[in-house]
């Protein structure tokens, strides 16, 4: 272990001091120079608008590669601010592809259009810098909402209005929702807690978990996973699936009616409702419907199994 | 300049121009003595009062306030509506104009490695994959007249069709996260389509 630094001991004591400086001035400019390398220049452009909202006028949201989080509010505006992002280690060439992005935020013809989209010249070919927008958006709860996006992640909160939601890939993110929701994923995984609202869903693809669900729920699925904790005041839940996994959590099976059927699959259910369980050639159904009335789930699914669960803590399926 | 002046044209004066300037100063002069000499005279001591008689007739013109004819209660009533119209105007909802600033800032990039997309030589596996689910199928019609073969089929086109798309904005996009991460949900499901569409072939 005689060598490098060691070394430096032999050295007169003179040149020791300077000859570690020299080195230790070598080692940082190693490291800066790597980190400088390894790191990204960010540009947002930031625009804020405010606009007002007259009661039932449509919003519409078309909105591209964006992350979008939506709040319900009691004033009768809509706060818009959306950030367009550009990202690349030179900053000359982040600010010229900043440019590509384009948006609009305005009220037109009685509708509410908020949009971005990415306009790149032919000449240009494939972009080097990494560009995306994200929208913070407040708006009137009770309002009648429409948003699209593709390739990012969407957060709607305290809304009680109408609303519709279109996307792909990426994920949609629910808290605390009443009114109307309607909507269609194809491989966007589906994440809602709080919910009591008349909802449609329909689906391709995707994981889907619903906890604290209530109100009127109708869910197409195809592949993908479902998860569903339903509490007592559930109107009614309706699934129609093919080759979904289904897990239907309750604290207690007893408070619900049940109507499953699987083709294909096997339906588990607790050991001692195991009698309401019956087997054919290659159908199963739980029919679980005492005297009282209760809300009813009523359950169809095709080639993948489903698991009823009650008195058991949710598993972790992963 | 001095061999141009001889060249300039001669004028006489007029003949009395010398009386007639002495005449005005003269003039100035006797004014000044005249006005001191002057007398003076007391006013009438019944001008005040001849002209305060004058004053009292003009008394009689009748002074009208601007005001009177226009009534207070209507005056009132338009103050307020413009008042209101303030009120509202300043207080209605209106489209304020957007703000619009620019911020720069720097990140690290996580890792090199993640840039590199996690892609096995799929196209080739796949392409080797769907000629043998072809295969199969020729062989075995019936298999493959099950519903459950024909819905994963149908399912594996859909995602191709899937795949297609993410790779035509890769063209655009280049190596976005979030597309890789689309890829790779994509690269999963059709592992599993097709890991199920195999097991349901070979059995």
């Amino acid at each position: 272990m005689n060598t490098g630094v060691f070394r430096l001991a032999r050295l007169p004591t003179l040149a020791v001091w300077p000859t570690r400086l020299l080195i230790w001035l070598i080692i940082c400019t190693i490291f800066e120079i790597n980190s400088y390398a390894q790191s990204v220049q960010v540009i947002t452009k930031i625009i804020d608008k405010e606009l007002p909202y007259i009661e039932h006028q449509p919003v519409l949201l078309t909105a591209q590669k964006a992350d979008i989080t939506i709040k319900g509010w009691a004033r009768p505006t809509i706060s818009v601010r959306l950030r367009l992002i550009a990202k690349h280690p030179d900053r000359a060439t982040a600010e010229r592809e900043l440019a590509y992005h384009q948006y609009t935020l305005q009220s037109v013809d009685g509708q509410v259009d908020l949009s971005n989209r990415f306009v790149i010249p032919q000449s240009v070919g494939k972009l080097r810098s990494q560009l995306k927008a994200v929208y913070e958006i407040s708006l009137p709860a009770k309002a009648f909402l429409t948003v699209t996006n593709s390739f990012g992640d969407i957060n709607l909160a305290n809304l009680d209005g109408n609303t519709n939601v279109t996307f792909d890939f990426g994920k949609l993110t629910l808290d605390d929702i009443r009114g109307k929701l309607t909507i269609k994923s194809d491989y966007g995984d589906i994440d809602g807690r709080g919910l009591d609202a008349i909802l449609n869903v329909k689906a391709e693809k995707a994981e889907i978990t619903l906890q604290d669900v209530s109100g009127n729920v109708t869910l197409q699925t195809s592949f993908g996973k479902l998860t569903l904790l339903p509490t007592l005041t559930l109107d009614a839940l309706n699934v129609d699936a093919t080759r979904t996994d289904i897990l239907v959590a309750t604290k207690r099976l007893t408070d619900f009616w049940f109507d499953v059927t699987s083709l294909g699959a096997d339906i588990r259910v607790p050991e001692n409702f195991a009698d309401q369980l019956v087997k054919a050639k290659n159908k199963q159904t739980f029919r679980y419907q005492p005297s009282v009335k209760k809300p009813e789930i009523v359950i169809q699914n095709r080639y993948s199994p489903i698991v009823i669960q009650g008195e058991k803590p949710l598993v972790d399926r992963r | 300049m001095n061999n141009s002046l001889p060249q300039l044209p001669e004028y006489d004066p007029a003949d009395n121009l010398w009386d007639r300037i002495e005449a005005n100063l003269q003039a100035d002069e006797l004014f000044t003595r005249l006005s001191q000499e002057l007398p003076l005279h007391d006013p009438n001591p019944d001008l005040w009062n001849s002209i305060e008689a004058n004053l009292s007739v003009s008394d009689t013109t009748q002074i009208r306030p601007l005001w009177r004819d226009v009534c207070v209660q209507w005056v009132s009533l338009a103050a307020t509506i413009a008042l209101l119209l303030v009120g509202v105007w300043s207080i209605w909802p209106a489209e304020t104009p957007e703000k619009v600033h620019i911020e720069y800032a720097t990140e690290s990039i996580k890792s090199i490695s993640d840039k590199k997309s996690t892609r096995p030589n799929w196209p080739s596996t796949t392409s080797r994959t769907e000629a043998f689910i072809a295969k199969r199928c020729a062989q075995q019609k019936a298999v493959c007249q099950r519903p459950e073969v024909h819905e994963l089929r149908k399912q594996l086109t859909a995602l191709t069709l899937k795949q297609q798309r993410i790779e035509q904005e890769r063209e655009i996009f280049g190596d976005d996260p979030t597309l890789l991460r689309a890829q790779t949900k994509l690269e999963t499901q059709r592992a599993e389509v097709t890991k199920e569409l195999l097991t349901l072939l070979e059995s």
